[in-house]
């Protein structure tokens, strides 16, 4: 406070404004700081357990939960944040004084979550990320109340109704412009189609791995000699329950973290809301976004079925690989129509200009090579090892099929880069948004005269490399005019 | 076949790559040595001993004579009204084009080997990521700085 009389006359005057975080904060913040102390907690908790007699190691766990609880108080009490003009002011700290301003045309997006905890107590954690890379957010402000929240929203959202605080009574003040609601069918299709079966299914895998070494010696042998009398049958059987158990899991979670899945836009901004019991509100602006990705995955191809995820210089979360999911899952038309009210000019493209002829070979080499290989000890060294054929097999198709799906196509202010690794992803990149297109070709690519092509895009985690490989020369000319000609005959960005 | 960026980089690049070479190699070949001393004597471990000098040798040759060469004959830059063309790579030629618009800052840097040799790299950073044009002099270093931070516009506040 030594410094307060430095500061300009209407800072001072203003001090009193400055808001505390809601009381909750307390705990929330106490139960965060547990979490991420898990490791030394549990083993503090154990050395004090083992010593019987009156040491240090028996006072360290709960020395270390009364500072952790301390952390949090101090968090609380130190902790001011208000909004003055277009800027958010935040200082924090005791010993370390932080000030922070961030300004409103600098916030990339706004993240609204509320817990369960939260909602006990009707307030919610909020977010907000300005452009520059790293996976923490610029802001965080653990627990405020569900109306102020609302209003330094919009206050720091573009621009309307930025000096009347009066409406934040109103429950819904948005006038959407567009509102889409995804069918709970779909967010239950997209958990039974997720690659989380596999997360689940391994980490249930990890957990038995882990408990039959807690069975009895005895137990153990009994079961697996039946197990063994049961034969491979009643093996299958058990593997095959514990799919499906892990499977339905997957869908649970699903369910939960994506469920009452809603996408609204207002003026320009897009507003995206999931979850049953935590529930997360992310906002961003529509034009800040930096990439639109078609994806889907041969299962849901099959039911024509894709997802849409979005990048963004902020807001990505991170079990979307910092990312945003726009659309959990939706047809061509639910596709189609979702767009056309949010980004139109960034829609699905109708075609796409194929990779050339000879690129399918290499696309071919790339996928079964390793498959190949491995073929050679199986001929050779494992009876019947020719039933194995079938799986480099499998994989020369699927290169083909990899270098089918592939393709680019360069219009007005749009370039699309499509790729297969196993998911198909359609990536739909806005030319003002490409940070530097690099062309390059390998040793291998030359005497074939094919490219590969990157773009660098600025996203959540920081650059972001979408990359396309073995395109011809005429694409690749055709992707430096798109990129720079037109740069050369139009001035302004 | 498009043109070539029209600029080469400082010759004295070789002479700062061959003795990053250099550090490097002998770097590997201490370490070899440190191993030595704690392996024992079955002929095996010796062979693979041999094989290792052999083989860090054989790469500070690469490092040393070869690559330098190829690198520098490779790399090309040039800086134009509205972009930036990079061009390098020995067994995978690289282009990069780097509008004007997005470039966020440019530096020159100069480490202790450069600064023997009065050479400097320039930096050039966009949103997403950090470009550099290695081994310039250090005359035409902080020109081509000052001539890119300009045709930026980095004084005006045009972009995000």
């Amino acid at each position: 406070m030594t410094k307060l009389q430095n500061w300009p006359e209407w800072m001072k005057t203003t001090m009193s404004n400055w808001k505390k975080l809601h009381a909750t904060s307390i705990p929330i913040t106490f139960i965060t700081r547990v979490k991420e102390f898990i490791i030394p907690l549990f083993l503090s908790f154990f050395a004090g357990g083992a010593g019987s007699s009156f040491s240090f190691s028996r006072w360290l766990f709960p020395a270390i939960l009364l500072s952790l609880f301390i952390y949090s108080v101090v968090y609380w009490l130190s902790f001011r944040y208000r909004m003055e003009d277009d800027e958010l002011r935040i200082k924090q700290g005791i010993l370390v004084k932080k000030n922070r301003f961030i300004r409103k045309d600098r916030v990339q997006s706004v993240d609204i979550t509320t817990g369960i905890v939260h909602r006990l107590f009707g307030v919610c954690k909020v977010k907000i990320e300005t452009a520059g890379g790293g996976t923490e957010p610029e802001v965080e402000l653990v627990s405020i109340s569900l109306t102020e929240a609302e209003s330094l929203k919009r206050r720091l959202g573009n621009g309307e109704r930025t000096d009347d605080s009066k409406e934040e009574q109103e429950e819904e003040p948005f006038t959407s412009t567009f509102r889409y609601r995804v069918p709970g069918r779909l967010i239950v299709a997209s958990g039974l189609t997720s690659g989380k079966v596999g997360l689940v299914f391994s980490a249930a895998a990890a957990l038995l791995s882990q408990v039959d070494q807690f069975i009895p010696q005895q137990f153990y042998e009994k079961t697996v000699g039946t197990l063994v009398a049961f034969s491979t049958a009643a093996l299958i059987i058990i593997f095959l329950t514990i799919a499906v158990v892990a499977w339905g899991i997957s869908v649970i979670i699903t369910f939960f973290q994506y469920g009452n899945f809603e996408i609204s836009k207002t003026e320009q901004e897009l507003t995206i809301e999931r979850g049953i019991l935590e529930r997360r509100q992310l906002t961003l602006q529509l034009e800040r976004i930096t990439s639109v990705r078609y994806v889907t995955n041969p299962i849901r191809q099959l039911f024509g079925m894709w997802a849409i995820y979005v990048d963004s210089a902020g807001g990505g979360s991170k079990e979307e690989n910092l990312s945003t999911i726009l659309l959990p899952l939706g047809t061509k038309k639910d596709i189609s129509y979702v767009m056309e009210h949010l980004l139109p000019e960034a829609q699905f493209p109708d075609h796409i200009n194929k990779l050339p002829k000879v690129a399918a070979r290499r696309y071919i080499f790339r996928t079964s090579i390793l498959w190949w290989v491995l073929a050679v000890p199986f001929l050779f060294w494992v009876p019947n090892g020719w039933l194995y054929l079938l799986v480099p097999i499998f994989f020369t198709y699927f290169g083909w099929q990899r270098y089918k799906d592939s393709g680019c196509l360069f219009n007005d202010a749009h370039c699309i880069l499509q790729t297969r690794h196993v998911n198909l992803s359609c990536n739909v990149l806005p030319k003002r948004r490409i940070q530097s297109l690099t062309n390059s070709q390998s040793l291998f690519q030359e005497p074939k005269k094919l490219y590969s092509l990157s773009a660098q895009i600025l996203a959540t985690s920081g650059g972001k490399t979408f990359l396309i490989k073995d395109i011809d020369e005429r694409q690749r000319d055709d992707a430096v005019d798109w990129y720079i000609g037109n740069l050369r005959s139009s001035k302004n960005e | 076949m498009r043109r070539k960026p029209a600029n080469r980089i400082s010759r004295k690049a070789l002479s700062v790559w061959r003795i990053k070479g250099m550090i490097e190699t002998s770097l590997l070949l201490f370490i070899l040595v440190i191993a030595y001393f704690f392996m024992n004597d079955h002929p095996l471990a010796n062979m693979v001993m041999w094989g290792a000098v052999t083989v860090v040798l054989l790469y500070g040759v690469a490092r040393v004579i070869i690559w330098p060469q190829l690198r520098w004959k490779s790399w090309r830059y040039e800086v134009f009204e509205k972009e930036i063309e990079l061009l390098r790579g020995i067994f995978i030629v690289k282009h990069t084009l780097i509008p004007m618009t997005r470039v966020q800052h440019v530096d020159t840097e100069q480490g202790p080997i450069y600064k023997r040799y009065q050479l400097t790299a320039v930096t050039i950073s966009t949103a997403a990521g950090v470009h550099e044009i290695p081994a310039l002099t250090e005359e035409l270093g902080s020109s081509l700085r000052d001539q890119i931070a300009e045709l930026a516009g980095m004084d005006e506040n045009n972009h995000e």
